[in-house]
């Protein structure tokens, strides 16, 4: 084993804002070596983030209290002071966030940001070695030579927190703490991020502190992980060991709540049969919903002249009574706006739009937007039928309380606010309000991105029972390639507004055709799942 | 949630509000003597146990002209924000809401009205309808309503594209369902400041236009018409401004007192 970096013993963080002291890390104890890639794991308020603030030398709020020891170098960074840890700042550890969009200054030029860490730790270096070396950085993080004297703006999400690496990495640190780095990036540019990663860890045999909630990322890119809950360690061990055999119930709970996605003998002579046939069954019934060459635009204005900029190029498919219908993109792709155009928000479209005869009813990703804060949960629950016209109270009152029942809260929530609930709890009261719309078809945005995997393994179960029982069609949108192998019968998968390939859920994940649709299940981690090469072989 | 904790300065406003508040009652229910009766016998009478803050010029007794003078002033402002914060949020809640033209239309008709200081707005106005207690109300009123629309505006703007909204126009809700039951609620917090800001206000341009002498009239009381009245007799009688001005900077620190603890709550 390598010599040990950074030790942390018995770390306890305690905030004293409000009457009652909360603990957000409680003794906790780890060890990273020289050119090991350890990841936190945990969910929501874990104190995993916490726990990398204190190594970074952030914590320093006077409302709180730390104790324990990290050591690095001889030194316990809790307790030397801040010039001391200034200098270790930036040069020996430094640190990358998770929202490349605002940690970036947006009115200085990216090379005058990268340099910023050099400009404070190494003095005696020239403008000119400065540049060199910034530019050589920048050719490590795979960025060209040009991004040197573009702005923030000028680059897209990606190669901003390529940037945010090249600035951390450039006094060639001992530790980078990496806080969610990929979260708010696509699963495309995650993995290319996560490439770079490996490679600098490789290269410069920097010690890396990989802090996600994102568990098959942390399992493809870290040795070691540490299992965190409630600000405790949970499990500790290397990253093979906790994912193939975890040891304590909740790391169970953690890797179970992952969507499995696993080819079983039967279904794979289905498709089989299917693929040599060359025809599946067509429902005989009519569709649902169903779009044809359907096209759409948003108005630019500038220069005194209005351009239509395409979103969606020639769309057409249909949902059939009973399916959930699996749409899956990276940002950009259109698939947000196509729910706006089905839906009506958006207006300007070109082509025909079958609609269901009772509309749509929606679930947004973000479900403390999307449930007015002013407004109860019963009122919101029961705001559907008052739209409807339905005046008696009582009824009314009913309805949303056995409605509550059906998406597994009780009577009691009727008085709350949406911010007195969890994440969890408030998406469900979205897909009740959802239901009670009486709607034929449900538009599923992204319902489950912004939960924690064993709350958004709860959320799948409940809409699956709620589709079985009530006979739902969902239109389910995600970017997620595993969440909607669980949830779909038939995915489409679009980029840059055009659908790239739609097909049967089993077809798409185990015989892709196309080359992009292939990047995204690698991307998943589910690329070796293919048997296009086998059926060749059999051939 | 988080518990209500009242704070020193919510809690100095309120007390500040809520004399003033039963000023205004006991001049409305009775004050101790007639505010307008004269007695050339008590003069300029320094303050006494029956003439508690003495008496001015014209031998009237100044507590009861206050008592009566903050009442006056009380109206003013209730009616001035009242006017200014229903069209505020009728015109602010059209433009935030729908945006496009109509907006465009209004917001440049507000800027027009922006552009002018609010009381000299006010003193056009009156030039067009006279001088008198409501006209004021009227002229203050919609000098009131080009920040209140825009305060209005902006908040509307903020809330109109968020998910709850989208969410409530997929139900069927009408736009004016969607603007005023469910996004109003959510601007009713911003309002609610600028509503305490805008009394601070409307103290300030009453007792302004009254100094002025074309606010409320004469005889009835006003603190700014007080305060005009006790100028020629400041070295004579300083009492009879000392009382009036205090009176209303205690009134004004009291609305700032309450704004601003009602902001820090919410953070």
């Amino acid at each position: 084993m390598e010599e040990a970096i950074l030790e942390v013993k018995e770390l306890n963080i305690e905030f004293h804002d409000h009457e009652l002291p909360e603990t957000v890390v409680s003794d906790l104890s780890f060890t990273l070596h020289k050119g090991e890639i350890l990841g936190i794991v945990g969910e929501s308020g874990s104190g995993k983030s916490m726990t990398a603030l204190a190594i970074a030398g952030l914590l320093s709020r006077k409302d709180m209290e730390k104790r324990g020891e990290i050591l690095f170098r001889g030194q316990n960074l809790l307790q030397c002071d801040r010039n001391m840890l200034r200098s270790f700042q930036g040069d020996e550890i430094s640190m990358i966030f998770q929202e490349p969009m605002t940690s970036l200054n947006p009115v200085k030029k990216i090379g005058w940001q990268v340099e910023e860490s050099l400009r404070i730790h190494h003095k005696e270096l020239s403008k000119e070695e400065c540049r060199k070396k910034a530019l050589d950085i920048l050719e490590g993080c795979e960025l060209k030579p040009e991004v040197y004297d573009m702005y923030p703006h000028e680059l897209s999400g990606g190669m901003r927190q390529r940037v945010m690496i090249a600035s951390a990495m450039i006094c060639d640190p001992e530790i980078l703490i990496a806080d969610e780095p990929t979260t708010a990036l696509d699963v495309t540019i995650q993995e290319q991020i996560i490439h770079l990663l490996l490679k600098l860890n490789r290269k410069k045999h920097t010690s890396i502190l990989f802090i996600s909630h994102d568990l098959s990322l942390v399992r493809r890119l870290c040795e070691n992980v540490i299992v965190m809950q409630h600000g405790v360690m949970v499990e500790q061990g290397s990253a093979e060991e906790i994912f193939a055999e975890p040891r304590e119930d909740y790391t169970k709970v953690l890797t179970g709540s992952i969507p499995k996605v696993v080819l079983t003998e039967e279904r794979r002579e289905r498709l089989l049969r299917s693929l040599a046939s060359g025809t599946s069954k067509t429902d005989p019934r009519q569709p649902l919903v169903k779009t044809d060459h359907l096209y759409s635009y948003y108005r630019q204005y500038g220069k005194g002249k209005v351009r239509k900029v395409g979103v969606l190029k020639d769309v057409s498919f249909e949902i059939r009574p009973g399916q959930v219908f699996g749409l899956v993109g990276e940002s950009g792709s259109g698939k947000s706006t196509l729910a706006k155009a089905l839906t009506g928000i958006v207006k300007d479209t070109k082509g025909e739009i079958v609609r269901p005869e009772n509309g749509f009813a929606m679930i947004f990703q973000d479900p403390a937007g999307s449930l007015n804060p002013a407004k109860k949960v019963g009122w919101l629950l029961m705001e559907p039928l008052r739209i409807r016209g339905i005046r008696d109270k009582k009824e009314m009152q009913q309805r949303a309380i056995r409605m509550l029942e059906k998406v597994g809260l009780s009577a009691e929530y009727m008085d709350r606010y949406p911010n007195e609930l969890s994440g969890g709890q408030r998406q469900r009261v979205c897909i009740g309000i959802a239901l009670m719309q009486e709607a034929t078809v449900l538009i599923a945005d992204e319902p489950v991105s912004a939960l924690d995997v064993t709350v958004q393994a709860q959320i799948l179960k409940l809409l699956k029972d709620l589709k079985k029982e009530m006979d739902l069609s969902i239109l389910f949108i995600s970017h997620d390639l595993r969440v909607v192998y669980n949830m779909c019968d038939y995915v489409m998968i679009m980029k840059k507004g055009e659908i790239v390939e739609q097909a049967r859920r089993d077809k798409i994940y185990f015989t892709p055709k196309q080359q992009y649709t292939k990047d995204l299940l690698n991307a998943a981690g589910l690329g070796d799942l293919s048997i296009t090469n086998e059926i060749d072989q059999e051939k | 949630m988080k518990k209500f904790k009242p704070n020193a300065s919510l809690l100095a406003g309120c007390i500040l509000v809520g004399l003033m508040l039963l000023m205004v009652l006991w001049g409305w229910i009775a004050t101790p003597y007639d505010p307008n009766a004269m007695d050339a016998d008590l003069k300029f009478a320094g303050p006494s146990l029956s003439h508690l803050m003495g008496c001015d010029n014209f031998g009237r007794d100044v507590f009861s002209r206050i008592l009566q003078g903050v009442g006056n002033t009380f109206i003013v402002s209730v009616g001035t924000v009242a006017i200014g914060v229903v069209f505020g949020i009728l015109i602010g809640g059209l433009c935030g809401y729908y945006g496009g033209w109509l907006d465009e239309a209004l917001m440049r008709c507000n800027d027009v009205l922006f552009a002018f200081p609010s009381v000299f707005l006010a003193l056009v106005v009156i030039s067009l309808i006279g001088p008198g207690k409501y006209q004021v109300i009227v002229a203050l009123g919609i000098a009131f309503i080009p920040s209140f629309a825009r305060m209005v505006r902006s908040e509307f703007m903020k809330q109109r594209n968020r998910d709850y909204c989208l969410s409530a126009q997929l139900m069927g809700a009408s736009s004016l369902r969607t603007m005023f039951v469910h996004i109003l609620p959510n601007a009713l917090p911003v309002i609610l400041s600028s509503v305490i800001i805008g009394f601070n206000n409307a103290v300030i341009a009453e007792a302004g236009l009254s100094y002025l002498g074309i606010g409320v009239q004469p005889p009835e009381a006003s603190l700014g018409a007080m305060l005009s009245d006790s100028q020629s007799f400041l070295y004579k009688d300083p009492m009879l401004c000392i009382f009036p001005g205090v009176v209303m900077a205690l009134m004004i620190l009291g609305f700032a007192l309450l704004a601003e603890g009602l902001t820090e709550k919410k953070k």
